[in-house]
């Protein structure tokens, strides 16, 4: 191991009632509301949830990031391993010794994350310099390192190109050494494979996993793909509609989902199902993030809808070790199978 | 044998590069860009040909081939064995009017200020049906058929759902009656859930009306489900094809071996090891020989100077790869249930 005391009893992350409230014309659009997680050191958390479920604007939260200067966060995401008992308070000096050395970011568009008019070497080096890090000779050797780290093919040479130049796995290989530069506790790596091929994707998904292990950081990895979210992920949470409606350790995830929404993504997926049966089908589209009330956000879609379900205050409970839901019929034994009438109406 | 809905014999699109003052001089040939080389598609009536392959693998191109949006530099494209260029011009137009496209952006392939119904009914009208009342019904018909109420017709574009929208774009391509629908990426813009929506109209669709799909995509859990047949393209030529099950149970060419290793599956926990390393070769210019062997776990000397043939192997497969050529087909590679994976000793990035 590094300098990084692998301290597993204290805990990495610990966000709590994250809250993240956009003003538009028709009121506050709660794109976080009220996400709690928590992440131990060395631990790869994935995070799941189709277009608008709130998973990127609640991982920039993570790192004290708000989607417009309007918006309003409340909640806390606190570093008890760095005495940061709150990053939606630090003053913006104290965020920036946090970023890149505590917890680092890989966006989803490598295109459009590099500065297009400086080399690429340059731009490493500034992630290496950064608070008080190696300049001069001992930055390039850094520099140099890094990139070989992340694999780059003859980094030597192409660290004097520009990012057009990069293909978009290069790219992103590049964004990963800014990311590791600093050798920070906590990854977030919001779709950091969407915009690629598969070849390009599981090599880069190699490639963050080797370096998670390796360095024993920490890693958040948001996608919209929970086949991809499976196979890298310890623990799995899925999001609907702004909230974290399922949380559980991959595989219990995958066997016994213990939320109506999960099960429907899962019978969702192409490759999971066999081929003679119709893939399922969620009907209805997500609600408009404006004015929702505590109870069950998924209800009008709900295989499983009951009445009660309409006045019930949803929230995560434990379902399980190490399993929580916010459906209001799971139990740690089972979530009931929908009844025929139910099915008729899904059809 | 009866003859194949659409066939494509030799089929090759070449885009030349500007002439450089030098080879201007020198009265040389343009360099080429290869994007579709010499590719021989069939499409039964009814069945479904998945073409797959990575950005920049001709896959969009040969699409565009087989709608006659693109002149092909070499080969044809056969309607019921008739080329529709030799046809006399009202066959013309009706082989024309058998296939139909879909394209992958529901945001940008409709018109936004055009209401859906008179975006399907302009069809009907390009089709020659002259009558108002017989226009609205079938526009009402084919709205049902895609899963809409009539009264939809007077929606805009924007006030629907990307699902919604490829719903629209499939009604669209209906509207011509066609026989064969390419589908460009129809279902990678799409969340899952709605993505399960249009593919199971696509599947519905088909056995209602007897549809061909000709189904881009380079998402194999989606052909897997959906594909009759395989087409695997690689830097413009096919590297392997053949019937969907035995492809996806024995890929016999390393390059669909390692997308399908590449392909996440759900819960197959992943190794810090990747299925090829390096990226994609410039397609302006490929590597000699076998345009694969540059990524090719298994690379020989042969493979970096001789392009191997499309050559039969087990399961009714045909793969382009020198593992095969010379040798009677292995059929423990065929029955194998996990593709081969790369040599553990390979180092996981390049």
């Amino acid at each position: 191991m590094t300098s990084h005391e692998p301290a597993t009893d204290t805990l990495l992350l610990d966000v709590h009632d994250l809250r993240v409230a956009i003003p538009s014309d028709s009121g506050d659009v709660m794109a976080a509301d009220g996400v709690s997680l928590q992440l131990r050191h060395g631990e790869v958390l994935g995070v799941v949830g189709e277009t608008g479920s709130g998973k990127s604007v609640t991982c920039r939260a993570l790192l004290g990031l708000r989607p417009t200067p309007q918006s309003t966060v409340s909640g806390t995401v606190a570093y008890p391993a760095h005495d940061v008992d709150d990053v939606l308070s630090l003053p913006p000096r104290r965020l920036r010794e946090l970023w890149g050395r505590r917890v680092a970011m890989i966006p989803q568009n490598p295109m459009t994350s590099l500065n297009p008019v400086r080399r690429i070497g340059e731009q490493v080096a500034e992630a290496v310099s950064a608070s008080g890090g190696p300049t001069g000779a001992a930055g390039a050797a850094r520099v140099l390192e890094l990139l070989h780290q992340v694999g780059l093919p003859a980094p030597e040479t192409r660290l004097r190109d520009y990012p057009h130049q990069f293909s978009g796995g290069m790219l992103q290989r590049t964004v990963i050494a800014i990311a590791i530069a600093q050798k920070p506790d906590l990854i977030v790596a919001d779709e950091p494979t969407t915009a690629l091929d598969v070849l390009i994707q599981d090599q880069i998904l190699a490639l963050l996993l080797s370096l998670q292990r390796d360095l024993g950081t920490g890693l958040i990895l948001v996608s919209h793909d929970l086949s991809v979210v499976s196979q890298v992920c310890d623990r799995v949470a899925v999001m609907y509609a702004g909230q974290i409606v399922e949380l559980a350790e991959t595989a219990t995830l995958l066997e016994s989902p213990r939320h109506p929404y999960t099960r429907a993504l899962l019978g969702a997926l192409p490759g999971a199902v066999p081929r003679d049966q119709e893939l399922r089908v969620i009907p209805g589209s997500p609600p408009q993030l404006v004015g929702l009330g505590p109870t069950c956000r998924f209800a009008p879609r709900c295989e499983l809808h009951e009445q009660a379900c309409d006045t019930w205050p949803t929230s995560l409970r434990d379902v399980g070790p190490a399993h929580t839901s916010r459906c209001r019929r799971a139990t740690a034994a089972s979530l009931p199978s929908p009844t025929p009438r139910h099915q008729e109406t899904q059809s | 044998m009866s003859t194949p809905l659409l066939e494509a014999r030799g089929l090759s699109k070449h885009y030349p590069f500007p002439r450089t003052a030098g080879q201007w001089v020198r009265r040389a040939a343009p360099r080429v860009l290869r994007a579709v080389d010499d590719v021989d598609l069939t499409v039964e009536s009814g069945r479904t040909v998945g073409v797959v392959g990575e950005t920049g693998s001709g896959k969009s191109t040969l699409g565009r081939l087989l709608l006659r949006l693109e002149r092909p530099t070499a080969g044809e494209v056969l309607i019921d064995g008739v080329s529709p260029e030799e046809a006399a011009p009202a066959r013309a137009h009706q082989l024309r009017r058998d296939v139909q496209v879909v394209l992958q952006d529901p945001y940008t392939s409709l018109n936004p200020y055009l209401t859906i119904g008179s975006a399907i009914e302009e069809v009907l009208t390009v089709g020659g049906m002259t009558s108002h009342e017989e226009r609205r019904a079938r526009v009402a018909e084919l709205l049902e058929q895609v899963g809409f109420p009539a009264v939809w017709s007077e929606r805009k574009p924007g006030q629907l759902s990307g699902g919604g929208r490829q719903r629209v774009s499939i009604a669209r391509a209906l509207a011509a009656g066609p026989r064969l629908i390419v589908a460009d990426e129809p279902v990678s813009a799409l969340d899952v859930s709605v993505q399960a929506q249009v593919l199971n109209l696509f599947q519905r669709l088909q056995r209602e009306l007897d549809l061909a799909y000709v189904f881009i995509t380079h998402d194999l859990a989606v052909l897997e489900r959906i594909a009759d047949s395989v087409v695997v393209l690689y830097l413009g030529r096919v590297v392997e094809t053949g019937p969907a099950d035995a492809l996806f149970a024995g890929p016999g060419h390393p390059y669909t071996q390692a997308l399908l290793n590449a392909a996440p599956a759900l819960g197959r926990s992943r190794s810090t090891s990747s299925a090829v390393t390096g990226e994609l070769p410039d397609p302006a210019s490929p590597p000699a020989g076998c345009t694969f062997h540059t990524r090719c776990p298994f690379v020989m000397d042969v493979c970096r100077t001789t392009r191997p043939a499309l050559t039969p192997i087990a399961g009714g497969l045909h793969a382009a790869c020198h593992l095969h050529a010379g040798s009677t087909p292995d059929p423990q590679a065929a029955s194998r249930p996990q593709p081969v994976t790369p040599d553990p000793g390979t180092p996981a990035t390049p």
